[in-house]
């Protein structure tokens, strides 16, 4: 009954961590194209939902595997322990993002699973591969870096090239379409590498496979896009970035093209992070007067704090519970 | 929608809590102008013209350095990759913000000349209309604080009592122009008073214009 109880606390928890990633990153995607009105909210939702899916679906399982056994090998473990594992990382990572959205903090989900797992396996002594967790946190350096390099490459590129290459004409339908087309690839890239976070632990603690585990996680994003993400869509879109059609066509393709990188080695990045590398990057060919340094600081201080805490959180939550369960 | 963690949603909102801190530095640069103009009409009234020369020459070097604030200001509202929701909105502010300083700046210049010993009726309506100024700014100083607290009701309050002040300070200016066609001045005087009782009025009209913006910057952030 107990494993049962415990089993259900897993997906639950898995589910709050994909729900609250639908609920505010499913914006930085088509959130541009409803703010020029190239798309209307539901369109954008629509389409937001179903490429996100995709990638959930289809490469989901890279991230997955990683955050379920590359840092901490859930499946070599007793299956008591890494079940409880596996509940405290999402516990302590959902935790936290309660905890930064109280405080209106922009962090990273990607950056507190990981914390969280390596934390939870601390607690129980469990071999934690410091190697690969190296690895990630130097992609998360470069993750801001590369987008904006890519960034500012792609909008250089566009800029001379699209006005000569496309009659006049066909000019605006073609960079509609065009930053259309790029957010869906944002969609599918953020699908792919953010279902981890919610359903890593879940997969790799064996109570779903990895196919099943993305499917599910994909849906606890959905429900979270559908119930909440919908209103930051559409205040973020409409309110607050204002960005040319090129520009932001620039910034999406950079960031898509990034995180898919990432992707496809296995490594959790937060997607966050890289579209706003991708859109600084595409301001820097203004110069460098678009970086407002006070505010970037804020945001590295969290971004270097979210492992660290959710670490925290998850290692004396498993060492409280050691201390009335026998694990 | 403020509960947002989005990082993009963030950086607008994280941009315009910046630039009303900067307005909070402006708005504090412009009360010490206003300030200093009280001293320069306490000390008129009392007849220390020395004092008066110092404390005019004090409210034109904090309207100089309320100017720079504006343009700093203004520059970061131009720059930034990400837009604050209200950018048109607080520009507007700024620039009321600074004619505050302006016309105060522009009042104290007028006394610097008036030299002639005014009747106290006249004397007496100067003061008022300057204890006036210096409340409705006093109110200003808090709405915005309560701005950048977020504490959006207060801030709409204040800038209510603003509108009062504004009121009184139209009929106060009506009861100084009464004072001076009675004091039966010299006419370089009575051009001077007069145009000082507009200045008063006008500068409270600028104050009440700034509380005007904290209403809409304030119902906007709701």
């Amino acid at each position: 009954m107990q494993f049962f109880v415990l089993i259900g606390l897993v997906l639950l928890t898995g589910a709050a961590v994909g729900w609250s990633i639908g609920a505010n990153d499913a914006a930085n995607s088509l959130g541009t194209a409803v703010g020029s009105k190239v798309l209307t909210l539901r369109q954008a939702i629509i389409l937001i939902v179903i490429f996100g899916f995709l990638g959930a679906y289809f490469q989901g399982a890279h991230v997955t595997k990683t955050i379920g056994k590359g840092i901490v090998p859930l499946d070599q473990l007793d299956k008591n322990l890494s079940l409880y594992l596996a509940l405290v990382a999402s516990f302590a990572a959902c935790v936290w993002v309660i905890i930064a959205t109280h405080w209106k903090m922009p962090i990273s989900t990607s950056h507190s699973i990981v914390g969280a797992v390596a934390g939870a396996g601390l607690a129980i002594h469990a071999p934690v591969k410091w190697l690969m967790l190296k690895d990630i946190f130097l992609c998360w350096i470069f993750t801001p870096l590369g987008s904006a390099i890519l960034g500012y490459l792609f909008f250089k590129l566009l800029q001379n090239s699209l006005y000569r290459i496309i009659p006049r004409r066909y000019l605006k339908p073609v960079i509609t379409l065009a930053v259309v087309l790029s957010g869906c690839y944002v969609a599918y890239t953020w699908g792919a590498n953010d279902v981890a976070n919610a359903v890593g632990v879940i997969s790799g603690s064996g109570v779903m496979t990895a196919k099943m585990s993305v499917v599910f996680g994909g849906l606890a994003i959905i429900l979270g896009i559908m119930t909440w993400g919908y209103k930051v869509i559409e205040t973020i879109g409409l309110e607050i970035t204002r960005l040319l059609p090129i520009m932001a066509l620039s910034a999406q393709l950079a960031s898509a093209v990034n995180v898919h990188v990432y992707t496809l080695l296995g490594i959790p990045v937060s997607t966050s992070h890289s579209i706003v590398g991708a859109i600084v990057g595409v301001g820097m060919v203004r110069g460098i007067r678009v970086l407002n340094f006070r505010i970037i600081k804020d945001m590295i201080l969290c971004w270097l704090a979210t492992p660290f805490i959710s670490g925290v959180i998850s290692y004396i939550t498993l060492w409280v519970i050691k201390l009335f369960v026998k694990i | 929608m403020r509960e947002t963690r989005n990082i993009l949603g963030w950086l607008g909102m994280a941009e315009e809590q910046s630039i009303l801190q900067d307005a909070k530095k402006h708005v504090e640069e412009t009360y010490k102008t206003v300030a200093f103009f009280a001293d320069a009409v306490k000390s008129f009234i009392k007849g220390d013209l020395a004092a008066k020369a110092q404390a005019i020459e004090n409210v034109r070097e904090s309207e100089h350095q309320a100017d720079i604030l504006r343009s700093k200001m203004i520059t970061e509202l131009s720059e930034g990759m990400l837009l604050p929701p209200d950018r048109e909105d607080l520009m507007h502010f700024v620039k009321t913000l600074d004619k505050i300083a302006d016309w105060t700046n522009g009042a104290a210049r007028l006394l610097g000349f008036i030299e002639q010993k005014l009747p106290d009726s006249v004397l007496k309506n100067i003061s008022l209309g300057t204890d006036l100024i210096v409340t409705s700014i006093s109110k200003l100083q808090e709405a915005i604080i309560a701005l950048t607290k977020n504490e959006l009701k207060n801030a709409i309050v204040l800038s209510t009592e603003i509108d009062h002040l504004e009121h009184a300070a139209d009929d106060q200016k009506k009861a100084m122009i009464e004072a001076i066609i009675h004091a039966k001045l010299e006419p370089v005087s009575l051009l001077l008073t007069y145009q000082l009782a507009e200045y008063l009025e006008g500068v409270t009209d600028k104050i009440e214009d700034c509380g005007d913006f904290i209403k809409v910057l304030a119902i906007k952030s709701k």
